[in-house]
Order: C-alpha cells, then sequence, then structure tokens
C-alpha cells in the first residue's frame, strides 16, 4: 500500500518563504512515512533555500508537542 | 534525531536544477554554478525530507530506496530535469557583463544585509546602457 494517508504533523522542518511546502503521510508496507517538500521558484533576501533561518529542527518543536 | 522522547530516523537533502546534495554549502556551490551558466536558470529548487518514527535504519533506507524516491521520481518532484545541451562556443557573448561573487558565510551584525544594500544601490545604467547585472 503506498499513498497518502493525512495531514498528521509530528516532525517537519521549518523553511522560511518557500512557495510550496507539501507534507505528506505516506504509508508502505512496513512503516509510515512522513515526506516533506519545500520548493522555491523565485529566491530573495529571506527567502532562502539555504539560510539561517531555516531549520531543519524547529526551535519550538518541543514546546508545541508539550502544548498538545 | 531526537524530539521531545521520541526517536525520528530523517534523511533530507536538497536539489538544485536536478542536482541533488546534502551538503548547505555544495547546494550553494550549485546555485551559483547554475546562475554563472549564460543558459542557466535557477528554476527549480527544493528541500526534501523523508522520516520515520521507526529506528531500523537498514531497513528504513531499503524502503526508500524501493519505494519513496521511486514515487517521488514517477511525480515528478525528484526526477532531475534534463540540461540544455549547448555548447558554450556555440553562445553569443552577453553584451552586459554578469557579475558573481561567491560568499561563504556571512557573520553576526547584519553583514548580508549590508552587503545587499550594497549592491543594490550600484547604478545599474551607466552612459544610458546597462553596465552589470
Amino acid at each position: 500500500m503506498f499513498g497518502p494517508l493525512g495531514m498528521e504533523r509530528p516532525w517537519r522542518p521549518e523553511l522560511v518563504g518557500a512557495d510550496v511546502e507539501t507534507f505528506r503521510l505516506l504509508s508502505l508496507r512496513r512503516a509510515d512515512l512522513h515526506v516533506y517538500l519545500a520548493s522555491y521558484g523565485h529566491q530573495a533576501q529571506d527567502k532562502e533555500l539555504i539560510s539561517a533561518q531555516n531549520h531543519l529542527v524547529p526551535f519550538d518543536c518541543g514546546a508545541k508537542r508539550a502544548r498538545a | 534525531m531526537a524530539t521531545t522522547g521520541r526517536n525520528v530516523l530523517a534523511w533530507h537533502w536538497y536539489d538544485v536544477n536536478g542536482a541533488p546534495s546534502h551538503s548547505r554549502l555544495r547546494t550553494k556551490v550549485n546555485e551559483a554554478l547554475e546562475a554563472l551558466d549564460p543558459v542557466g536558470v535557477v528554476s527549480s529548487v527544493r528541500m526534501v525530507a523523508v522520516s520515520s518514527e521507526q529506528d531500523d535504519f537498514e531497513a528504513m533506507r531499503s524502503l526508500l530506496d524501493a519505494q519513496v524516491r521511486g514515487a517521488l521520481a514517477a511525480a515528478g518532484r525528484g526526477a532531475p530535469p534534463q540540461r540544455r545541451g549547448v555548447s558554450m562556443t556555440a553562445l553569443p557573448k552577453p553584451a552586459v557583463p554578469l557579475i558573481a561573487h561567491v560568499v561563504f558565510r556571512f557573520d553576526y551584525g547584519g553583514l548580508e544585509n549590508g552587503l545587499v544594500n550594497l549592491v543594490n544601490r550600484l547604478p545599474p545604467i551607466v552612459s544610458g546602457t546597462p553596465s552589470w547585472r
């Protein structure tokens, strides 16, 4: 089985200013995979793929989980 | 990667016009090379992240190889776009010089913004014609 199941967001990177962001939970035979994709069609100041503002692990990831 | 008590096994990589890399520095270089290419246009840059809360690395890697990359490629998200095979010697010389700087890193204190302001204030037109791009 392979396909999107929903929009649960247990973890996702934080990329500032992405033109398109896609997040999907994919159910495979042995595991569930979260797939995140961020695309930039045009880059500018504060809107870049490689930037100090972007974080693989958002700083408030733990806080969000704690509140949830 | 550990987040609030749960382990997350994650892969991530960058893609610049079909050139993949997991390195931020290499991705910047790829972007610069595309910008310097007279026929290249940096039209597609992206980051892909795949994660799972299962911690069997080898099993997850084989699963990723077998299915996820294929699915992404089939969806057009991971398939490298084909570069145009144009010889640089056959191209006309651009009338306006391209000025490119590769900057490794900016430190704290707004240095990046300062450089952007300097570049943006360079006179774009001298004697009625564009002087740089």
